[in-house]
């Protein structure tokens, strides 16, 4: 019998140019507030978006975006009291807003602080009352419940991709099944030697990172200068 | 976390720390494997359209100076819910699209016509009808023109590159005076660009959709990473293919973080690193001389006591001044340039008693003084890297310089930047290729438009230079003016920015100011019209930023009492008298305008977006080309006299201007404007962010979560001697103004230079058109806002 599916992501860091666009992308799609996002830009060296930093005496500035890593083994799970927090059988972590109690233990337990949390009734920057953006599909959340990335969920039971995979316009993101050898998202990581953030946390996210390419500065030896 | 993290700290895990990524970000780095091939498939994943079966689904583009992304807009109910990438369509748009979804309902949107009650400028507003404001603007402008004359009502409008705000108020201006009107000279973006292009190869010319296939690519003063965002694929493609990647900018700029090799030149001295670069390609004979023979004026022969070309007018009576001469070394003669066999590349010879020097001569003669230590000097560049790229430059072809409408031509002589570069690429004989020459932004003009502006013939009594408008609207030049029509433009966006705003507070007696949302402009206003937004009017999009016709349909009514801009101006033209030349519906008037092409709306509508190069009906070269990659200047001819690429310019020297490139100093530095210098030490630089296009996105809620507030980047040594610690709020200063904004302490920007963001309005306080130089380059008028001295202080 086929193993389960096991739907992950993976973010290739070499075409990425932390254009925050999956992450507004995803606030339109699932409607989420203002204050929060369920896909953020980090960058790695810098101290905010679009400033370098440094490492080692270089001047770096690399984007990470971090969602749900929809965690093998998913600390947010383990943590919930009341059993709002659970895992498909096809990997993707939900959240049940009906049984949230709001008590955000699965926000102290995500290492990624990938969740976030709808402190008074949402506000979307709509002035429009009755106006709900978005995928129609996608539930609405009442204040005091904790919320995050379900990897568009709505979208991907009708056979689509996750909104800020459709969304990238750099071609970054591929969605798919880590448990099939031969799917693209399986491939990638073999080529590319992706892997996982903060591994030592143990959580086995099914978000994988292909390495952004190393530089190659003007040096004399430099093959392709022809000397 | 510091801000732009996670806008929500609230909710922010403590866990995830800096350290553990960079910690984690240590280990990635040393497994860099590149493979190929894969991105086919995810275009194909992409282009699967979503499915909402209860959603009414639209098509239309995004249209400020961006590149035009083509949208699917879904509409339940009679509103627009959603926003996705049209499928039909080869890019994806980014955040600034997907950001008018919420734009469009924004709480901060104008959603009535408003009058103003109290003071300019002071925030005090009375809702009036519709017909209120029409009547009183119609009325304002009928005076101004009976009593002053029609060239006293001033129109302006801002970089909407759709077709309908523009043409609409084009030709209600027209129509209003006659003909008669104030111009505009130059602009605020690219005009060195087009003029050098069209001096030297006789039109403007993009290689936006070609990226990819360059083996090298040097992104100068430009930052395609968030100016093209959503043609970063085919950056990112083209690296994954090995292309080099090479940025030149005093900013360690998002695309320099993409790059190999990053290099901060001195604001203002790119010309000269370029004719360091020129000097090695000739020293070394790294050119492409065939190329150079047969399709650039560098062979053609120069009268050594005028500096001009040799031409048939100069040898013979009624000769033809658009015949040159090139040496022919068969024949040792002077021959025609139409009718050499072996023409002689460089030396200097005697013509009928006239001693004449070949063009390439005379450029080796002026790149001759650009030697390393020179060149090092001037731009604080190593020039040893510099002989570098020179090289890799002349060995990697197809080889593309990305300038786009880059910083560095926005500079005292920046037409000359951008002669150094298609001198360059003409060198190394880098034309006619996909992936090669010099990538300018344009697909605009390209297509056979039918003007719908000018019905009268347009009759100019005065000008106004663009980056001009303070001192001009304050001095009263050309002659005083009573009415300013203004729209879809942020007031910040000029020059020298205090200036102008006070003089329209002062020197105007009526402003009408036409937006979607209170802008820097509107609120000093008069009388403040709501405009509809994009997705609730009908309008083109034709090649302009890409190169593809696209319809916007109108998806859903305007909200509020917004209206569109036809509407607006068809209201006013029935009160002015003239309702009889607004007399057509949005589509009709967009059927009109594509007669030429046999495209209509309804046509659009049916296909989507369509590529300009498909059929020889949709440009003007008349060439049709079945697919991607389009080859400029393998079917379209270098329109300059000689059709030639002009190293030496007949335009330019007909203009009586240094027909060659050189370089010269820019206006404010330390060489130039000493005394200035001391007082001001710092080169301000204007950045291009994500955030914005020009000022455009300001209002988005979901944008400024990402971009809350202004700031000024500051080397940390810089900042030491000031006393500036990272996060403090620091004052940027020089003698047109103030602005104060956070601090970001990095050693990502030349020291000696700081640079705040393009595109703040006014009432942020951290407006860096406050600071810009609002002189002009010479030849073209453009603005030269990267050649500005600034000192910064604690605030």
């Amino acid at each position: 019998m086929m193993a389960n599916k096991r739907l992950g992501l993976v973010i290739d860091l070499d075409r990425c140019i932390g254009c925050w666009t999956c992450a507004t992308a995803c606030k339109a799609e699932n409607g989420v507030a203002l204050g929060n996002w369920w896909n953020r830009i980090l960058n790695v060296e810098g101290a905010a978006t679009g400033s370098p930093g440094m490492v080692a005496g270089e001047v770096k500035m690399t984007n990470l975006p971090v969602q749900c890593m929809h965690c093998e083994n998913a600390p947010c799970v383990k943590a919930c009291p009341v059993g709002a927090t659970y895992k498909r059988e096809d990997g993707i972590v939900m959240q049940d807003y009906n049984k949230c109690i709001g008590c955000r233990m699965c926000m102290a337990a995500c290492p990624y602080g990938a969740k976030v949390f709808n402190w008074g009734e949402p506000q979307t920057g709509v002035s429009l009352a009755g106006v709900k953006l978005g995928n129609p599909a996608v539930p609405e959340r009442p204040r005091h419940v904790a919320e995050k990335c379900t990897f568009c969920v709505e979208r991907v039971d009708q056979g689509e991709l996750p909104a800020c995979v459709a969304a990238c316009p750099a071609l970054t993101r591929t969605f798919g099944d880590l448990n099939d050898p031969n799917s693209e998202v399986s491939i990638l990581i073999r080529e590319r030697n992706g892997s996982q953030l903060l591994p030592e946390f143990g959580t086995d996210p099914n978000i994988y990172y292909l390495p952004a390419r190393r530089h190659h500065p003007i040096v004399e030896k430099t093959p392709s200068y022809g000397g | 976390m510091s801000e732009g993290h996670l806008t929500n700290t609230k909710t922010a895990s403590p866990n995830l720390t800096r350290r553990s990524f960079l910690k984690w970000s240590a280990a990635l780095g040393g497994a860099a494997v590149l493979t190929g091939g894969l991105k086919a498939s995810l275009v194909t994943a992409g282009k699967k359209a979503m499915s909402a079966p209860l959603d009414q689904v639209f098509r239309s583009a995004n249209n400020p100076e961006c590149n035009h992304c083509a949208f699917q807009v879904h509409v339940r109910d009679g509103r627009i819910v959603r926003l996705a990438p049209d499928p039909d369509f080869y890019l994806r748009p980014c955040l600034r699209g997907y950001s008018r979804l919420q734009g469009l309902y924004s709480t901060a949107r104008l959603k009535y016509p408003f009058k103003r009650v109290g003071e300019r400028g002071e925030g005090k507003w009375e809702r009036i009808s519709w017909d209120e404001a029409l009547d009183t603007v119609a009325e304002k402008l009928a005076e101004a023109r009976d009593e002053f004359g029609a060239e006293t009502v001033l129109f302006q409008r801002g970089a909407v590159l759709s077709q309908m705000p523009g043409a609409m108020m084009g030709r209600f201006a027209n129509v209003f005076g006659k003909g008669v009107t104030t111009a505009g000279k130059g602009g605020l973006c690219c005009n060195a660009m087009g003029e050098a292009s069209t001096a030297m190869i006789g039109y403007r010319v993009s290689e936006i959709e070609n990226f990819a296939f360059s083996k090298l690519h040097i992104s100068w003063g430009h930052n395609p990473a968030v100016s093209y965002t959503p043609h970063w694929r085919y950056m990112a493609n083209g690296i994954e293919k090995g292309m080099r990647l090479v940025t030149i900018d005093p900013r360690f700029s998002e695309t320099a973080a993409k790059s190999d090799v990053w290099l901060a030149p001195r604001p203002g001295t790119d010309t000269a690193i370029a004719m360091g670069m020129i000097k090695v390609i000739i020293d070394e004979k790294l050119y492409d001389e065939t190329f150079m023979l047969n399709r650039t004026n560098m062979p053609f022969l120069v009268v050594e006591s005028t500096g001009k070309l040799l031409r048939e007018s100069d040898l013979v009576a009624e000769g033809d001044p658009a015949i040159f001469y090139v040496w022919d070394l068969a024949t040792k003669t002077a021959v025609k340039h139409t009718e050499v066999a072996s023409p002689a590349l460089s030396g200097s010879f005697e013509v009928n008693g006239l001693a004449v020097r070949t063009v390439f001569s005379r450029l080796a003669e002026r790149a001759a003084r650009y030697d390393v230590a020179t060149v090092s000097e001037i731009s604080g560049v190593d020039g040893n890297k510099i002989v570098l790229l020179a090289r890799e430059y002349a060995a990697s072809k197809p080889a593309m310089i990305n300038s786009g409408m880059s910083g560095a031509q926005r500079t005292t002589h920046g037409e000359y930047f951008v002669a150094s570069l298609i001198t360059l690429a003409a060198l190394t004989g880098n034309y006619g290729m996909a992936g090669a020459g010099v990538n300018d932004t344009a697909g605009v003009s390209h297509w056979p438009s039918t003007n719908i502006s000018s019905p009268f013939e347009s009759d100019v009594k005065g000008s106004i230079p663009a980056t001009k408008l303070g001192e001009y609207l304050w001095e009263q030049k050309p002659y005083p003016l009573q009415v300013v029509y203004w729209q879809g433009k942020g007031l910040g966006q000029s020059p020298n920015s205090s200036l102008v705003r006070k003089a329209m507070i002062e020197k105007i007696p009526f402003i009408v100011v036409q937006d979607n949302f209170m802008t820097d402009a509107a609120q000093i206003a008069d009388i403040v019209l709501p405009a509809a937004h994009l997705f609730e009017r009908y309008d083109l999009m034709a090649p302009s930023r890409n190169f593809h016709f696209q319809i916007m349909d109108k998806a859903a009514e305007p909200l509020w009492e917004a209206r569109s801009d036809t509407w607006i101006y068809t209201e006013l033209a029935k009160r002015l008298g003239f309702g009889d030349q607004f007399n057509k519906t949005e589509e009709e008037w967009i059927d009109e305008m594509l007669v030429k092409t046999g495209l209509t709306a309804q046509s659009l509508r049916e296909s989507g977006p369509v590529w300009m190069w498909s059929d020889a009906k949709y440009n003007k070269f008349g060439v049709k080309w079945d697919k991607p990659p389009f080859y400029w200047f393998k079917d379209t001819p270098f329109t300059t006299p000689s059709g030639r690429i002009e190293i030496h310019s007949v335009r330019w020297e007909d203009k009586e201007e240094d027909p060659m490139v050189d370089y010269k100093a820019a206006e404010e530095t330390a060489e130039t404007a000493p005394e200035l210098y001391k007082k001001y030490p710092l080169a301000l630089v204007n950045a291009k962010i994500n955030a914005f296009v020009h000022s455009t996105y300001q209002q988005m809620a979901w944008i400024r979560e990402i971009f809350p507030q202004p700031w000024v980047d500051i080397h940390e040594e810089d900042a030491t001697e000031r006393g500036i610690e990272a996060g403090d709020m620091v004052e940027v200063l020089n003698d047109r103004g103030t602005i104060k904004l956070k601090a970001r302490v990095h050693q990502g920007i030349r020291k000696g230079v700081v640079s705040v963001q393009n595109g703040w309005w006014l009432d942020t306080g951290g407006n860096a058109s406050v600071l810009s130089n609002d002189s002009h380059t010479k030849i073209s008028f453009g603005h030269t806002l990267n050649s500005t001295l600034v000192e910064v202080r604690k605030a």
